[in-house]
C-alpha cells in the first residue's frame, strides 16, 4: 500500500513538474484579470496566451504540447466572456504557425525573435478580428484588437525572460530538448 | 545544438507543414476547439453553467488577488490627492457653494412635486432593493467588455438585473453563479439597453460597439437629438427600473453617441438593482385609478405596455406609432410572452410604444437597503 502511495505521489509530482509552464501561464492569465484599471481601464491588458504560444513553440515545444495550448485557450475562454473555443483556436493557430516557421526563429537574436513575435502577433490579431466578426456576424471594430496586439508586443520582452527562466528550470541542458 | 541542426534539416526536408502530419495531437485539438465553438454557439447551456461554476470556484482567488490591487490603487489615488490637495480644495469649495444654492431650489421643487402627486393621486415608484458587490475581476477581452462581481444567486442576483455605480448605469447581469455574477458593460458589442432621451422624450436603444461612447439606435426617422440631452433607462421590457441615469448625448447627429456618466474608469464597487417587474402581456389592463389620466400609462406601473394598452404617442414623434385600439372590442390576444424579454437576443423595437412622460430617477428614490 505504501509502495502504491509512493508511486502515486511520484507520478503526481512528475505531472505537476511537467505541467509547470502551463500552470504558471494559466495562473498569470487569471491574475491578469485583477481590475487594476490601467490608463483609466480603456487600454486592454496583454494577451499572455499569445506570448506563451509563440515562446514555447520556438524554444521548447516539448514542454508545452498542443494539449497545453488548447487548455490555455479554454482557460482564457472561461475567464473572458467570449464564445467557447475561440481563444483555443487562436492560440493553436499561433502555436501551429510558429512551429511551422520555427526553423527561422531558432538561433535569432532577441531583437529578431521580438520582430518575429510582432509579425505573428499582427497575424494573430487579424485572425482574431476575422474570426470574431464571423462569429458575431458583423464587422467588429478592430481598434481594440490591434491595440491589445501592440500592448502584447510591448510586454513580450518582459514576459519572455520569465519563460526562459522557467525553461532553464525545466531542463538545465538545452541540447536535450 | 545538435538537436537544432538535426531538427532543422528534418523540417526543411519535409516542408514547413511537416509538423501537421507528424503531430496528430495538434490536429485533434484544433478539431476539438472548433467543435466546442460550434457547440457553444448552438446555445448548449452546459458551457455557460460550467463557466459560472468555474467562476464561483475561482471567486476566492479573484477576491484574494483584487485586494492588493485595490490597495495599490487607493495608494495611487491618495498620492494624486496629496499632490493636488490645494486645487481640489478650491474646486470643492466652489462646488459646495453651487450645491448649496441648488439645494434651496431642490427643496422647493420636491415640495411642488409632492403636491402635484397628491393632487393627481399618482402612484409613486416602489423602492428598488439593491445588493452591493465588489468588482473582483475585469473579465474583458478585445471584443468583450464584462466584469465579475462577488455576488450571485445566494444574494438574490439574477440574469437581466441592472447594475449601477455611484454615477449611473454601468450594465446588466448576463450570468449568475451562486457567489459570482458576470456584468455586461454598456460598451460591450452585445449590449442593448432601452433608453429614453429626456427633453425630446424619444425612446431609443443604447447600443454598445466596443467604443467608449455607445450609440443611440432605432430613433425615429429624421429625429434630431440635441447634444447634451440626458439619457435615462426606460422600463420597456420590464427589466430596468425607469429613470436610471445613463449619460448625455455627445453629438448632435443622425447616429448620436452618448457620453456615459460612469466615465472612462471602471468602478470598484457596484450596486445590483433587484428590480422584479414581470412582463405579462396577457394580463388585463389595470383598472384606472380614480382621477388618473387614462390616456397615459399609469405612473409607477413598471411593466411594458400591453398590446391593448398601446396608445398613439401624441407627445412623442414616434414614426411607428399606430392608431389607438380598444381592448373591449378585440378578442383576447394569443399568448406571446410571459417573462422578461431575453436581452441576449438582438433587440427589435416594438411596433408602437406608449408615450411615457419623463419621470424622476428611481435611483434617487431607491431604498438604501443593502444586503
Amino acid at each position: 500500500m505504501s509502495d502504491l502511495l509512493q508511486s502515486v505521489i511520484i507520478l503526481l509530482g512528475r505531472a505537476l513538474f511537467v505541467s509547470m509552464p502551463f500552470l504558471a501561464t494559466a495562473l498569470a492569465m487569471v491574475l491578469s484579470m485583477v481590475p487594476v484599471n490601467l490608463f483609466g481601464g480603456w487600454v486592454p491588458g496583454p494577451d499572455l496566451g499569445i506570448i506563451a504560444a509563440f515562446f514555447w513553440a520556438v524554444y521548447a515545444p516539448a514542454l508545452f504540447p498542443p494539449a497545453a495550448i488548447f487548455s490555455l485557450g479554454i482557460v482564457q475562454d472561461f475567464c473572458s466572456g467570449g464564445p467557447f473555443g475561440f481563444w483555443a483556436i487562436i492560440y493553436l493557430a499561433v502555436y501551429g504557425f510558429t512551429l511551422s516557421q520555427r526553423v527561422f526563429f531558432i538561433g535569432r537574436t532577441v531583437m529578431g525573435v521580438w520582430l518575429g513575435f510582432v509579425a505573428v502577433g499582427g497575424l494573430a490579431s487579424i485572425a482574431t478580428w476575422l474570426l470574431a466578426s464571423t462569429i458575431y456576424n458583423r464587422w467588429i471594430p478592430p481598434g481594440e484588437i490591434f491595440l491589445q496586439a501592440a500592448v502584447t508586443a510591448i510586454v513580450f520582452p518582459l514576459i519572455a525572460p520569465l519563460f526562459m527562466i522557467l525553461r532553464r528550470v525545466m531542463t538545465t541542458a538545452p541540447e536535450r530538448l | 545544438m545538435a538537436w537544432d541542426r538535426k531538427q532543422r534539416r528534418k523540417l526543411s526536408d519535409a516542408g514547413n507543414w511537416a509538423f501537421v502530419t507528424s503531430n496528430l495531437s495538434f490536429l485533434f485539438f484544433v478539431v476539438l476547439a472548433v467543435a466546442i465553438m460550434i457547440a457553444s454557439r448552438a446555445q448548449i447551456g452546459i458551457f455557460d453553467s460550467a463557466r459560472e461554476a468555474v467562476n464561483d470556484a475561482a471567486t476566492p482567488l479573484y477576491e484574494l488577488a483584487a485586494q492588493p490591487a485595490a490597495m495599490f490603487k487607493r495608494w495611487g489615488q491618495g498620492l494624486d490627492s496629496l499632490l493636488s490637495v490645494y486645487e481640489e480644495n478650491q474646486r470643492l469649495r466652489e462646488e459646495n457653494a453651487r450645491l448649496l444654492a441648488k439645494q434651496n431650489e431642490l427643496v422647493e421643487l420636491e415640495r411642488k412635486v409632492a403636491r402635484y402627486e397628491d393632487l393627481l393621486k399618482a402612484q409613486t415608484d416602489a423602492p428598488v432593493a439593491s445588493v452591493a458587490a465588489r468588482v473582483i475581476a475585469d473579465a474583458s477581452g478585445p471584443f468583450v467588455h464584462t466584469v465579475l462581481v462577488n455576488a450571485g444567486h445566494d444574494q438574490g442576483i439574477a440574469k437581466g438585473q441592472a447594475v449601477v455605480d455611484e454615477l449611473g448605469l454601468i450594465g446588466r447581469v448576463i450570468a449568475s453563479g451562486n457567489r459570482s455574477a458576470r456584468i455586461l458593460l454598456l460598451t460591450d458589442l452585445n449590449s442593448r439597453i432601452p433608453v429614453m432621451v429626456e427633453g425630446v422624450n424619444l425612446k431609443a436603444i443604447l447600443t454598445g460597439d466596443n467604443s467608449v461612447h455607445p450609440t443611440l439606435e432605432y430613433l425615429p426617422a429624421g429625429a434630431r437629438i440635441p447634444a447634451g440631452a440626458r439619457v435615462v433607462t426606460t422600463p420597456d421590457g420590464g427589466v430596468f427600473p425607469p429613470g436610471i441615469p445613463v449619460g448625455v448625448v455627445a453629438s448632435d447627429s443622425r447616429a448620436p453617441r452618448v457620453n456615459l456618466y460612469t466615465g472612462e474608469g471602471r468602478a470598484d464597487f457596484v450596486r445590483i438593482l433587484r428590480y422584479t417587474a414581470q412582463v405579462d402581456v396577457n394580463s388585463a389592463p389595470a383598472e384606472p385609478l380614480p382621477g388618473a389620466i387614462t390616456e397615459q400609462p399609469a405612473p409607477g406601473a413598471a411593466v411594458a405596455p400591453t398590446p391593448e394598452a398601446v396608445v398613439p404617442a401624441a407627445a412623442v414623434p414616434t414614426a411607428q406609432a399606430t392608431p389607438p385600439v380598444h381592448a373591449t372590442r378585440r378578442p383576447p390576444p394569443k399568448p406571446k410572452r410571459t417573462k422578461p424579454a431575453n436581452l441576449d437576443e438582438p433587440f427589435s423595437p416594438p411596433a408602437a410604444t406608449a408615450a411615457a412622460a419623463p419621470r424622476p430617477a428611481v435611483v434617487q428614490a431607491a431604498s438604501p437597503t443593502t444586503n
